[in-house]
């Protein structure tokens, strides 16, 4: 644990909350979405899109999703309401695309028409690699209505982090029919990818826009230096010119945690926790966790809450670590209840509520 | 026997040595890429901290190429005869790549970052066939013995 000194981390002791099973046996469960009545849309990496209806798991599945290059770690990945879904029925998907020697984040949009997808685009296509990791592939949207999508390195491509003229290691935005903002950092420069809204990631795995419009961001590090950001257009946030881990190999990835021009994480992690997902609690359930951040970690078996003053983290909470089980994704439902996604063959949807 | 297995550690001990060095050479010259400048103090201590952190991992891989590598070598040269050292050296040049090669197939990644690229991976190898060459110069003097390779291809 090397988040500052001045952070406490503890296994909560009293309760302030019990954890149910939803639903059991879904295949490696990404991303949740909640639709206005009331059904839950869930993503499993394997490529299916689920139904959760008043509760229960639908044997029928989606149907109209894209080619999608499934292989460990790639496959389907997030899933997010469009802001005025209750009228046009939109939403958009992340997904691997390609073959295992060519493969590319893609991003689709489509209309939600009972259990099918119709009026499928693809939106977006990232750069290619040819390994199936680190695809990052989270959105959310800007209150401008673009939309941002988290890009990872491609594990083997951790230099093009650095480069703006790929769109590995970046997060990049874009409107929702495909076409660049005019607004983009760099848009106006030449030789450079217009999407590109921030660079220098590694695996970002998690985004969001607070109530108070701030960008947050996590990102997988390598051993040791998992980051918490706080995301600015057209900032650099240093993977692998800076870091605060060292490659699985145990080789150095720099001599450097800080360097002029590139930004330092609000936090980070040593040894890693591996974050997948993360939410801002602005619910009424749970009053005493207002503005809280609570990020799913995989390596970490728990759930993560960090309490915010000033965009700086005072002190983190473990919870769940007792269920030993890996986290892959957290969400705030409309009523203010926390969903939580296990990793695994048999994936859980676990809802926490008030222990009264 | 005793000779060439501690002939083989030490071939192979050398090549995770100049494998390591190489590689943070090739790393650090990654950073100086991104604008940032390398002290030669900063340059020495990231070469030790490497030599700590990568190389036992170096040496599992590099030991275990080298290991069927060089049975193979001793073999090859028992049926089909021709330059001994050539099928060493052979195998410095092959099994480090292969190796990393299978890693990649296997796991879709590549571990070592230093041989992503390349030229990377060509000095890295450089330093496998160096090894591998010393390890065939060092046990030839044994393995020219009738006793030892059991038949005249030696000669």
């Amino acid at each position: 644990m090397l988040i500052t000194s001045t952070i406490s981390c503890a296994e909560t002791q009293n309760k302030e909350y019990k954890v149910s099973t939803i639903v059991e046996n879904l295949k490696y469960p990404w991303s949740i979405a909640f639709l206005p009545n009331n059904d839950m849309l869930v993503t499993e990496r394997i490529g299916v899109l689920r139904v959760i209806r008043e509760g229960k798991l639908l044997e029928k599945s989606v149907s109209g999703l894209p080619n999608i290059y499934v292989d460990g770690p790639a496959g389907l990945f997030d899933i997010l309401l469009d802001p005025d879904f209750e009228k046009n029925k939109k939403l958009y998907i992340s997904y691997s695309a390609g073959t295992k020697s060519n493969n590319f984040v893609s991003v689709m949009s489509a209309t939600l028409q009972g259990l099918s997808l119709q009026h499928q685009k693809v939106i977006f296509t990232g750069s290619s690699r040819n390994t199936p990791h680190h695809h990052g592939a989270r959105m959310t949207f800007l209150p401008d209505g673009t939309l941002l999508i988290t890009a990872g390195d491609g594990f083997n491509f951790r230099e093009q982090a650095q480069s703006l003229q790929s769109m590995l290691g970046k997060v990049l935005r874009i409107n929702t029919d495909g076409s660049i903002p005019k607004d983009n950092p760099f848009v106006h420069q030449n030789n450079v990818r217009p999407e590109i809204y921030s660079y220098g990631h590694r695996n970002p795995q998690a985004i969001l826009v607070s109530k108070t419009g701030e960008v947050w961001l996590h990102e997988h590090g390598p051993q040791g230096g998992d980051e918490l950001n706080l995301l600015k257009s057209g900032h650099n946030y240093g993977w692998p010119a800076i870091s605060y881990g060292i490659d699985y190999s145990g080789a150095l990835i720099s001599p450097f945690t800080e360097a002029k021009g590139m930004e330092q994480p609000v936090t980070y992690w040593i040894p890693s926790i591996a974050p997948a997902g993360m939410t801002e609690y602005q619910g009424d359930i749970f009053p005493q966790w207002q503005g809280n951040l609570f990020i799913a970690a995989l390596a970490g078996k728990s759930v993560r809450r960090l309490s915010l003053d000033d965009n700086k983290v005072i002190a983190e909470e473990t919870l769940l670590a007792e269920r030993q089980q890996r986290i892959r994704d957290i969400r705030t439902s409309p009523d203010g209840y926390l969903y939580i996604l296990t990793d695994s063959e048999q994936g859980q949807l676990l809802k926490l509520s008030p222990n009264l | 026997m005793l000779k060439t297995i501690m002939l083989f550690i030490f071939s192979t001990f050398l090549a995770t040595l100049l494998v390591s060095i190489v590689s943070t050479q090739i790393i650090l010259a990654e950073v100086q890429s991104f604008g940032l400048s390398i002290s030669t103090e900063i340059r020495v201590n990231a070469t030790i901290e490497d030599l700590l952190g990568l190389a036992p991992a170096l040496y599992l891989l590099i030991s275990i190429g080298f290991l069927v590598g060089f049975i193979i070598a001793k073999y090859a040269y028992q049926l089909i005869g021709g330059n001994r050292i050539l099928w060493y050296v052979g195998v410095g040049i092959t099994s480090f790549p292969i190796t990393i090669h299978l890693i990649q197939y296997v796991m879709g990644l590549t571990p070592i970052a230093s041989a992503r690229t390349p030229l990377g991976l060509f000095l890295t190898t450089c330093c496998c066939i160096i090894s591998a060459w010393l390890f065939a110069f060092l046990t030839s003097h044994s393995a020219a013995q009738p006793s030892y390779l059991g038949n005249n291809n030696e000669q």
